[in-house]
C-alpha cells in the first residue's frame, strides 16, 4: 500500500511540526487513532492532543516526553507517554525536538506484556519501523530534507509498504 | 479535509479541540511546562536524570515519569523538588532560555539589515560570550535570512563566519534583564554586539 507524507497543519506550531501519512485509501494514520479511540478513551485523547499541541506551541518534542526504543535500534520509533490509569499507545518517529511523524496505536491491555501479542499495535509499531527505514533511504537519495521547521521535499514523497510485514 | 500538497488540516483534530471541556482545558500544557521547567533546572544544576535521582533520593524511573508530562504532581513533592533545585516553579513563565533565544530571533532582523543579502548567517549558538550566558543558548541550527541564499555550507557562510566577531559585556550580566537585551550592529567593521544595558 502506499502511503503519503502529509504535515498536520492544525497540529504544527513555532516549536515543532508534526507530520503523518495518508494511505490511498482512507484517512490518515493520525485521524485513524483519533477516531478509532475518541469514544471509549474520551479525556485520553483529549489529554494526547493537547500535549502534541504544548509540545508543537510551547517546548518541542522534548525526548523527556516519548517512550523510547519502541523500534528498531536507532530507528527512532517511539511512543508518547500513555497516562498510568489508560495505557493508550500512539507510535511516531521523532526526529530530534522539531520533527515528529505520528503514526497509529491503540489500547495496550495490562494483561498483555508485549505490543507484539495485539494486532493493531504490533501493525501500527512495525509500519513505522518499516517507515523509518526508508525515511532514511529518502534523505540519503536527498528525496527528502529535515530542517528545524520541517521536512523539505519537493515532489509528494511516498511510501510503498507490503502490508505484511 | 483540506488538502494541500504535502500537507492536511484534520477536522477530527478541530473537532476534538473544539470539544474540550474547559473546566479539563489546559491541564495537560500545565503539567508539560512544569516537566520542561524542573528539567531545565536539572539542566542548569549541570546534572544528569542519574544525579537529579540520586539527590531526591528516587530511582530513576521517577524521575523519568516526573518529566513525561503526564505526572500529578503533589505539592509535598513539588516542594522536596523545588528544594533541592532552589527554585519555585511557575510552569507559565517562559523559561529563560527561550525568553533570550525569541529575543535573539527577533532581533536578528534589526541585527542584520545591513548585512549584503547573499549572506546566511548561522549558529548563533557558536558565538562566544561569557560563559553564564551561553548555557541559556543551546546551538542553534543554520537558519535562512536572505531569499536569495545557498546552502549552509557555501562560500558565503564560511566567509561570514570568519568576519564575525560578537562581543558581549558580562560585567552587567548579574542578572541579566532581558528586557534591556538589545543588539547592536556595526557593520562596517563586521562586529556585532550584544549589549545588556
Amino acid at each position: 500500500m502506499d502511503y503519503k507524507l502529509v504535515k498536520i497543519n492544525n497540529l504544527s506550531g513555532r516549536k515543532a511540526t508534526f507530520y503523518t501519512l495518508l494511505p490511498e485509501n482512507g484517512s490518515t494514520l493520525f485521524d485513524n487513532f483519533l477516531k478509532k479511540n475518541e469514544a471509549d478513551f474520551p479525556m485520553e485523547i483529549i489529554d494526547i492532543v493537547e500535549r502534541l499541541q504544548t509540545m508543537a506551541n510551547d517546548i518541542g518534542a522534548r525526548v523527556q516526553f516519548f517512550k523510547e526504543f519502541e523500534g528498531n535500534l536507532g530507528d527512532g520509533v517511539c511512543a508518547i507517554y500513555d497516562l498510568d490509569e489508560s495505557n493508550l499507545r500512539l507510535y511516531c518517529i521523532r526526529y530530534g525536538s522539531e520533527v515528529v511523524l505520528l503514526g497509529d496505536g491503540g489500547f495496550k491491555p495490562k494483561n498483555i506484556s508485549a505490543f507484539q501479542e495485539k494486532d493493531d499495535l504490533k501493525n501500527a509499531n512495525y509500519l513505522l519501523r518499516n517507515i523509518s527505514k526508508m525515511m532514511t533511504e529518502k534523505m540519503k537519495d536527498k528525496e527528502i530534507k529535515l530542517t528545524e521547521n520541517g521536512f523539505v521535499f519537493d515532489d509528494d514523497v511516498i511510501f510503498t509498504i507490503d502490508s505484511d510485514f | 479535509m483540506e488538502q494541500k500538497k504535502g500537507e492536511y488540516t484534520s477536522s477530527v483534530l478541530d473537532e476534538i479541540l473544539g470539544g474540550i471541556p474547559s473546566k479539563d482545558s489546559g491541564k495537560a500544557r500545565y503539567k508539560m511546562l512544569l516537566a520542561a521547567n524542573i528539567d531545565d533546572a536539572i539542566n542548569e544544576k549541570g546534572w544528569n536524570k542519574s544525579e537529579f535521582a540520586r539527590r531526591m533520593n528516587q530511582q530513576p524511573s521517577v524521575v523519568s515519569k516526573w518529566l513525561s508530562g503526564t505526572h500529578n504532581f503533589t505539592t509535598d513533592t513539588l516542594f522536596e523538588i523545588g528544594k533541592v533545585l532552589d527554585k519555585v516553579f511557575n510552569p507559565f513563565e517562559e523559561p529563560l532560555k527561550d525568553q533570550l533565544k525569541r529575543r535573539l530571533s527577533e532581533s536578528r532582523t534589526e541585527l542584520l539589515k545591513d548585512v549584503p543579502s547573499e549572506i546566511i548567517i548561522g549558529h548563533f549558538g557558536k558565538v562566544d560570550f561569557h560563559q553564564d550566558f551561553m548555557k541559556y543558548i543551546e546551538p542553534v541550527k543554520p537558519f535562512i535570512i536572505s531569499d536569495n541564499t545557498t546552502e549552509p555550507n557555501s562560500t558565503a557562510v564560511n566567509t561570514f563566519r570568519t568576519l564575525r566577531t560578537f562581543k558581549y559585556d558580562h560585567e552587567k550580566t548579574d542578572p541579566v534583564n532581558i528586557n534591556e537585551l538589545q543588539w547592536q550592529t556595526q557593520t562596517k567593521t563586521n562586529s556585532y554586539s550584544l549589549l545588556v544595558n
